[in-house]
């Protein structure tokens, strides 16, 4: 996020519901948090946005889907189906840095837990699909899984970077050089 | 695939390529348009599934008996052709049991309790699986 569009954040705007799990912390602003958010380093030129709302708006939507998911029942016959709290909150800050940058987060397919509990986002274009999943387990790292045609890979860089070029991969059109 | 027989005595018959397999699911584990997600096919952390994944052959002579197991609330059911699994690389292997004569296994896939390459592997075969996979509804009778 630029500095300018930090500033117009107005310092007493109530805070949304979907920042007030991210980080246990008490703050007054949504300038606190995007401080507290803020990644280290200068933002990819690219993906600054001098509009963040629309990025906001779709990290609202995923984080209301994820936090829908403690309302499921612990577990079923087939494993576990509740996700833990860290692994939404791991979603979240994965995801987050992205919306600072004012990065619109392409819309889900589906936001859901496998048999073992692990949250699993995914996102579909074609032939292309890309799967955030994190571990139930807090000391198992999460990873993306990704795919086109007989081209599939796992990737553990959970870095802002990284995330935003497999997020602008699946929305983007098809690399035959890839 | 060789009949394989169950400590009662009972022997399964040979599971043939144009054979349904049937694999328990949750209602979660479907897309809004109906196709089967991975997680339907991939194999648990724990172990449960390190000698196969369970599915059980569809078979008229034990459709009430799957009928009980497999309609439950909150679960569906996928189907798969045998021939599918084998062009996927995977095999499938009878594993009867007193309660599901007609239980078997796909087997083939890497334990991913492992190492990051079989994670990926088998990451894949249920991506895979899951393409080749959609729904099934038991027949009135």
């Amino acid at each position: 996020m630029s500095r300018a569009v930090l500033d117009d954040v107005p310092t007493n705007e109530p805070l949304p519901s979907y920042l007030g799990t991210l980080t246990g912390k008490e703050t007054n602003s949504i300038k606190e948090k995007i401080v507290l958010f803020r990644v280290k380093g200068p933002l990819p030129e690219d993906s600054i946005s001098p509009d963040s709302s629309e990025a906001l708006a779709q990290f609202s939507r995923i984080t209301a889907a994820l936090t829908d998911l403690l309302s499921l029942p612990e577990t079923d016959e087939l494993g576990l189906v509740r996700p833990a709290r860290t692994s939404i909150e791991s979603a979240q800050l994965t995801l987050f840095p992205l919306v600072q940058a004012g990065f619109v987060i392409p819309t889900p397919l589906d936001i859901g837990t496998d048999h073992d509990g692990a949250i699993r986002i995914v996102w579909e274009n074609g032939p292309r699909s890309l799967e955030l999943v994190v571990p139930y387990e807090s000391d198992a790292s999460a990873y993306f899984y990704h795919s086109e045609g007989d081209r599939y890979d796992l990737q553990r860089d959970l870095s802002m970077d990284a995330t935003r070029k497999l997020l602008n991969w699946v929305r983007g059109p098809a690399d035959p050089a890839r | 695939m060789q009949p394989e027989s169950c400590s009662t005595g009972y022997v399964a018959p040979p599971i043939l390529p144009a054979d349904n397999l049937l694999r328990r699911m949750r209602e979660s584990d479907v897309y809004a348009d109906g196709r089967v997600k991975k997680a339907a096919f991939k194999p648990r952390k724990n172990g449960l599934d390190r000698d196969g994944l369970s599915v059980s052959v569809e078979d008229p002579q034990y459709r009430q008996q799957h009928r009980a197991t497999f309609e439950l609330p909150g679960k569906l059911t996928a189907t798969i052709q045998v021939k599918a699994v084998y062009e996927i690389g995977l095999d499938v292997r009878p594993d009867p049991d007193p309660s599901d004569p007609r239980h078997a296994l796909i087997t083939g896939i890497p334990d991913l309790t492992l190492g990051e390459k079989e994670q990926l592997e088998a990451e894949r075969f249920a991506e895979l699986l899951a393409r080749h996979a959609s729904q099934y509804t038991f027949p009135e009778n």
